[in-house]
């Protein structure tokens, strides 16, 4: 059990290009299941890496209960990883596999039974523990390799993707698996992935990164609903949230699309000082209300055109992909030209190459700044 | 709600309520059928070349050794009989006895078993040390470490042998073990195949070592070479049968049967009488030749052993 504190942490490859890890100061609390997601290329990995000791910290330093581990090897942090490749040893059985760091440690034989056992049992893996890694699907790896974490029973979980060499349904609970086990051991755990779908099911908090940089750490549920920038709002949710560049602030303090438009965005007042005339609104796919199909919607009040071009039918939901019509006075744009609704009924009249008329639900959107795109909010 | 298109009247079956027939195989798919355990699909000609490829290949490996064999059990006259005989007549079997007794072929097995032996055991040693070395620690001119071994390897053996027994028999090593076995230690074949397969091992399993906590040896021990059979046995078995037959370093290096190998014991044997008798001397090559079988019959098994041993992803 573990606190974690990075203070000013970057990795430097190569000084004439930005650092893959830049400056990142989080601090993570004890038992704690942070996630790390980001992007490709974002350095969540590599930012967890640092933590584990399997990269070197250029600047700054990574405390682990409140001690400097910055220049401590690896095998002295006391950290355990789960691999995105697993990494067993090929050559042992799941029981050696999992015995291995307890033998280095020099622990009594009787002790290293009763750990595997416990972990085995923990993790159903009873029936598996005389075979090698070749005789076992990729799930049973999968957990074999968390299996060999637990047993070590040490100050920190590192998690570089574990899920993502599983198939869809095994991910799935596998997910809820690896979330009760962490909460059941209260072991603190750096979770790295680009799924912001697990990052917002299994994290307590989710650190959002960006080229090196790290955008916003909160709760998954704050972070979807108060997103501290255009590149979080985008990055949270799926299918993303739509941002309209370019909104008119008019003089008595609204958002509209355009100075002569009618559609109010339904701007907070006390936001409308903080931007300088304009405003970049962004709008969740569920937060999209249909007021008419084809012809101008009946209440008379102005609306949004949008063209259909697909209806991706789930089953339960839909997804509708459009595209925003031309349209007097609307001097706003919609960014990547692509806006998508998600509907929970109401979807099986719609038709691509249709029109429909849309307007956001009241108070539901969010606004950022149009220079530096963050949120009104946090100004 | 459903998804269902009501419009339509009369939905599809639900497969698997009606028996269909079995679907007809057309001319093409039979004789696939039939013909699918056949690995080459070419037609009777090309299996016929196919054939008499591999009838080649063998005959061409096979002739020589043949004659090997049964010229160790021919007699003087019959050996030089025209037209050659096929068969020995007579069964000569004393050809071996011979070479046993007069030759001192015990004293000769015995050098050869003691320096291939030896050199083997540091071979393997000094060239699996080196290549953990030169793969997982980092030191300053590491690389050009490398190179260097590289380019030994570029050396041909007739360049050095005459400096290298200028300096050995200085030491008045003729004559000796040391003198044999320590110039022909060196191992950059064994440095350069190994630590090109300890590159290739994944990276995660030596991160995953590391934070396991596991010591530099026993990383090696228990980690890296249970990775690394294959390899391992086939530079142990190359450096056996290299060693084996080892001829010019140990030639000049000896001229009593003390410390000479067995290739040397050979051609003791030819030189004997002005017209050399093929008998004996072909009787102490199959008889040289049976260890190296011997060895290569055991280490073959482990070495596929360790190939499906070390068929593992990740």
């Amino acid at each position: 059990m573990a606190t974690v504190e990075y203070q000013q942490a970057s990795r430097i490859y190569d000084p004439s290009r930005p650092p893959a890890v830049n400056r990142v100061s989080l601090t993570v609390a004890d038992g704690e299941f942070l996630v790390l997601v980001g992007p490709s290329g974002s350095g969540k990995s590599t930012a967890m890496r640092m933590l584990a000791g399997l990269e070197p910290i250029d600047e700054g330093t990574v405390l682990i209960d409140d001690v400097d581990v910055s220049e401590l090897r690896a095998r002295d942090r006391d950290v355990a990883m789960v691999f995105q490749s697993y990494a067993l040893y090929p050559n042992m059985t799941a029981r050696q596999n999992m015995a291995f760091a307890l033998q280095n440690a020099k622990m009594p034989k009787a002790e290293i039974t009763q750990q595997v056992e416990r972990a085995a049992a923990m993790l159903e893996l009873e029936v598996l523990l005389d075979k090698k890694p070749s005789q076992m699907s990729g799930g049973q790896r999968q957990r074999v390799a968390m299996g060999r974490s637990i047993v070590r029973n040490p100050k920190v979980f590192c998690m570089d993707e574990p899920l993502s060499n599983l198939d869809a349904k095994l991910r799935v609970s596998t997910r809820a698996q690896i979330g009760s086990l962490q909460r059941e051991l209260g072991v603190t755990t750096v979770y790295v992935t680009h799924d912001q779908t697990e990052a917002m099911t299994m994290g307590d908090r989710v650190a959002v990164l960006r080229e090196g940089v790290l955008q916003q750490v909160d709760e998954p549920t704050h972070l979807y609903e108060h997103p501290g920038n255009t590149f979080v709002a985008g990055f949270i949710g799926s299918p993303a949230m739509t941002l309209i560049d370019g909104a008119t602030v008019s003089s008595d303090g609204r958002a509209l699309l355009g100075p002569d438009h009618g559609l109010d965005m339904d701007l907070p007042r006390e936001y409308a000082e903080k931007t300088p005339g304009q405003v970049i609104v962004g709008v969740r796919p569920e937060n999209w209300e249909i007021v008419g199909h084809g012809a101008a919607p009946e209440d008379g009040g102005a609306s949004m055109p949008l063209t259909v071009r697909l209806v991706e039918k789930l089953g339960g939901e839909a997804f509708l992909h459009c595209r925003a019509q031309e349209t007097e006075g609307m001097t706003a744009s919609v960014r990547g030209s692509q806006l998508v609704l998600r509907l929970d009924h109401g979807f099986k009249g719609i038709e691509p190459d249709t029109t429909i008329h849309v307007r956001p639900k009241p108070r539901t959107s969010v606004f950022f700044h149009p220079e530096n795109e963050i949120n009104l909010e946090y100004l | 709600m459903t998804m269902t298109n009501d419009a339509q009247a009369v939905l599809p079956p639900v497969p698997g309520l009606e028996d269909d027939d079995p679907p007809q195989l057309t001319p093409a798919q039979k004789k696939r059928a039939t013909s699918r355990h056949l690995a080459f699909q070419g037609g009777t000609a090309g299996k016929l070349l196919g054939y008499f490829g591999m009838l080649a290949a063998v005959l061409l490996f096979f002739v020589p050794l043949y004659f090997i064999v049964v010229t160790s059990l021919k007699t003087h006259g019959d050996i030089y009989s025209n037209p050659i005989s096929w068969l020995p007549n007579p069964f000569a079997p004393e050809n071996y006895s011979y070479v046993i007794n007069e030759v001192r072929f015990d004293k000769y097995l015995r050098n050869s078993v003691i320096i291939t032996g030896i050199l083997t055991v540091v071979e393997v040693s000094l060239g699996v040390m080196t290549a953990y070395g030169l793969s997982f620690l980092r030191f300053p001119g590491r690389n050009l470490l490398f190179l260097l071994v590289i380019a030994s390897l570029m050396v041909p053996n007739q360049i050095t042998v005459i400096s290298n027994y200028a300096l050995v028999a200085s030491w008045g090593w003729r004559n000796t073990f040391q003198g044999i076995i320590v110039p022909l230690a060196a191992v950059a074949f064994g440095t350069f195949l190994m630590r090109n397969h300890f590159l290739s091992l994944p990276k995660e399993i030596m991160e995953a070592a590391e934070l396991d906590g596991t010591g530099f040896f026993r990383t090696l021990f228990r980690v890296v070479l249970p990775m690394s059979w294959p390899t391992l046995v086939a530079f142990t078995l190359i450096t056996v049968v290299n060693e084996w037959n080892q001829y010019l370093w140990p030639f000049l290096m000896s001229d009593t049967d003390a410390v000479a190998p067995l290739p040397i014991g050979l051609t003791q044997l030819q030189d004997n009488e002005g017209l050399t008798n093929w008998g004996p001397v072909m009787a102490g090559t199959v008889l040289t030749t049976v260890p190296m079988l011997i060895v290569f019959l055991i280490l073959q098994k482990q070495m596929i052993k360790g190939l499906t041993a070390g068929a593992v992803k990740g």
